[in-house]
């Protein structure tokens, strides 16, 4: 099979598209496309743009034939296929909604998983879901209860050629897709991003993120249903006429090195990856595997996602440095779903840069007072926060304390942002959307952070969501886990993210219990985290308290923060020691 | 059960030990999800060394419904 890369057919350009169809269009004229591998890293497809404009036509008159209101939302299985694509771009030319569903299924996860795909049909109010054969199963289980959604294989929708079938693009001000990344699995939320939104953040991106050229190539292995892997690596490629090769998420976890080896037989020279990625593939690394890739031109190794620590990514550019991989290539970037991907960007050709501060001060008073690093400074005493670079030029940003007034350079504070590429709300979800959008246009990140100078540095992210290996836990989902069990007390539960000595981030959960016997309270412990292993596929930390433990504010509602300082403090012996099995590498 | 059966969870449990840290008691009834604290990612990993090994590879579906690891044994078995 013959993997297509961009030539210049049409003059490179970057900006000034008004919608996805205008840039799809303009990319079409050229010969980029889009490269899918299969599991054992073989090429399978190769989607031209052309192909894609033509198919995306012929589909999105097939959706019209079937008499979709405009607006209305087609879900698509966004497993790493052309059909993903095919079907995005033909609800933009149908005006219909496109909405990524989740693809990653974990063993034993059967029922979850349908679950969940459950609760984003209803969220979204899909009237039609699109799934390849490999998940279709689980789409009609889902969708079992709801005989008016129609469900099907991409060959289930008609494919009309006759051009002169009208279509019924979308425009400027019309949502280009919605995004489920946000929210718990048990309420989710779908993030409105507009055309101009999309496009907006695509072009700041291009032009001020990595400054794209025409002889960049795209790699990835980041799912099509989450930011990052939507916006980055199907939509940058494509307004930029670039080629993307992409590889499953289920590929990468499986065969990570598969990666590298796409990365360096394509030349790529931008791919992203959240912090475990890096370490992953660091870890499954063999000796011999180093000379075999050439990564010299990798560019822009972006960094986000996820608080960011320095020494897997450090971990991973000494084992690659043999395969020409630079560590000034590293890029960290900040962004969230609520802001079609980008926030900021780290200068390019720099790596990253680590602001080292005191830990006393920070935990104590909030502030990052920077602490002269000296060799043999104990460890225990600093932490370290990246440099995620600054604010994409339409972005204001303010940092507020917990009484709402802006902070001074240094003060960790809640970070609020305002711009174009900002949500409209949360879909149909008024109430979650005043949560965090107010009149005057400022979005609530639930991040935590500081600035200096114009950097900024995040220190915690989301308000309460646990980032284990790259997977976001919402605490409510976790506290839920503990409903109806023996022996706990209903509602004392408290879940959050910390930070054992080894660095790595565990799950926490405080569960208030009157039982005294050993044995029960260990079988409590036993149930929890088998309960967290079946739901979300992550080792969760249990610790058994006396009534009245778990904090609340004077509302009483839980205070997750509280608690979490309150456990540190408390300090439990054996978590010092805790480690995640195997996470040692 | 059939023998076949027996035998591939003899050498599922060899290349299970790889992955843990302790001495777990490993039976057939061994839960993979949730008895032996890994995280998913070294699941998938441990997948990965038994389709390698038996040269198969297990489908989606069949994957979400296992939980034990006779059920592993059986969808090796179907598998081949």
């Amino acid at each position: 099979m013959q993997v297509k890369a961009a030539k210049d057919g049409v003059a490179f350009k970057r900006a000034g598209f008004s919608t996805l169809i205008e840039a799809l269009e303009y990319a079409a004229q050229g010969d980029g496309a889009v490269n899918f591998y299969g599991s054992r890293g073989e090429a399978v497809c190769s989607l031209s743009y052309a192909e894609l404009r033509d198919d995306a036509r012929a589909l999105g008159r097939g959706l019209l034939s079937l008499g979709y209101d405009k607006g209305s939302r087609l879900a698509i299985v966004a497993e790493t296929e052309a059909c993903f694509h095919r079907f995005f771009f033909a609800c933009q030319y149908a005006g219909m909604v496109p909405v990524p569903l989740p693809a990653g299924i974990q063993m034993g996860a059967h029922d979850s998983y349908v679950k969940q795909l459950r609760q984003m049909l209803a969220s979204c109010g899909a009237v039609a879901a699109v799934s390849p054969s490999s998940h279709i199963h689980f789409l009609q289980e889902a969708a079992a209860q709801e005989p008016d959604i129609k469900v099907g294989l991409p060959d289930d929708f008609p494919y009309i050629t006759d051009a002169s079938v009208a279509l019924r693009p979308l425009a400027q001000d019309d949502l280009a897709y919605l995004q489920y990344t946000s929210g718990s699995t048990r309420f989710p939320r779908g993030v409105e991003i507009t055309q101009h939104a999309a496009l907006w953040n695509v072009e700041e991106i291009s032009v001020n993120g990595l400054n794209l050229d025409e002889e960049d190539r795209f790699v990835s292995w980041l799912p099509l249903y989450h930011d990052m892997g939507l916006v980055g690596f199907v939509l940058l490629p494509l307004v930029n006429q670039l080629s993307a090769d992409l590889l499953s998420p289920r590929t990468f976890a499986m065969r990570p090195r598969l990666w590298l080896k796409i990365l360096s037989d394509n030349r790529g020279t931008i791919s992203s990856s959240p912090p475990f990625g890096y370490a992953l593939c660091a870890r499954r690394l063999r000796a011999a595997d180093t000379e075999k890739y050439d990564l010299s031109y990798w560019r822009a190794a972006c960094v986000g996602a996820d608080r960011i620590y320095p020494k897997p990514l450090r971990d991973f550019a000494r084992a690659l440095a043999p395969a020409g991989f630079k560590p000034s290539a590293f890029v960290a970037c900040y962004g969230m779903a609520e802001c079609a991907l980008a926030v900021s960007f780290a200068p390019l050709n720099t790596g990253f840069e680590v602001d080292v501060v005191s830990r006393k001060r920070m935990s104590e008073h909030l502030l990052a007072e920077p602490v002269v690093c000296e060799d043999g400074k104990d460890e225990k005493e600093t932490l370290l926060f990246v440099d995620c670079g600054s604010l994409l030029p339409s972005y204001e940003m303010c940092i507020r304390d917990a009484r709402g007034f802006e902070v001074n350079e240094r003060c960790c504070g809640t970070i609020f942002l305002r711009g174009p590429s900002v949500m409209r709300g949360y879909f149909q979800n008024p109430v979650a959307t005043a949560e965090v959008l107010d009149q005057q246009g400022w979005l609530n990140t639930g991040d935590i952070g500081y600035r200096v100078g114009d950097r900024i540095y995040i220190t915690a992210r989301g308000k309460d969501v646990i980032i284990i290996n790259g997977r976001n836990v919402w605490p409510q989902d976790l506290e839920h886990l503990a409903d109806g069990l023996h022996g706990v007390r209903q509602a004392s539960v408290s879940a959050f993210a910390a930070s054992t000595v080894w660095g790595e981030e565990v799950a926490v959960l405080v569960v208030e219990s009157r039982e005294r016997e050993t044995c029960k309270r260990e079988q409590i412990s036993t149930t929890l985290t088998a309960r967290a292993h079946a739901h979300f596929g992550i080792h969760v930390y249990v610790d058994l308290v006396e009534p009245g433990v778990v904090s609340r504010t004077s509302s009483g509602k839980l205070s997750r923060a509280k608690t979490r300082t309150e456990f540190y403090a408390r300090a439990p012996a054996e978590f010092s020691q805790f480690r995640v099995n195997g996470a040692a590498g | 059960m059939s023998v076949e059966t027996t035998g591939i969870e003899k050498v599922l449990i060899s290349i299970l030990r790889d992955f843990l840290e302790s001495d777990h008691v490993l039976s057939g009834e061994t839960n993979l999800v949730s008895d032996l604290n890994l995280a998913s990612v070294q699941v998938m990993e441990f997948v990965v060394e038994v389709e390698d090994h038996f040269d198969i590879a297990i489908d989606l579906e069949s994957l979400s419904n296992i939980h034990t690891l006779s059920e592993l044994a059986e969808a090796v078995r179907q598998s081949r």
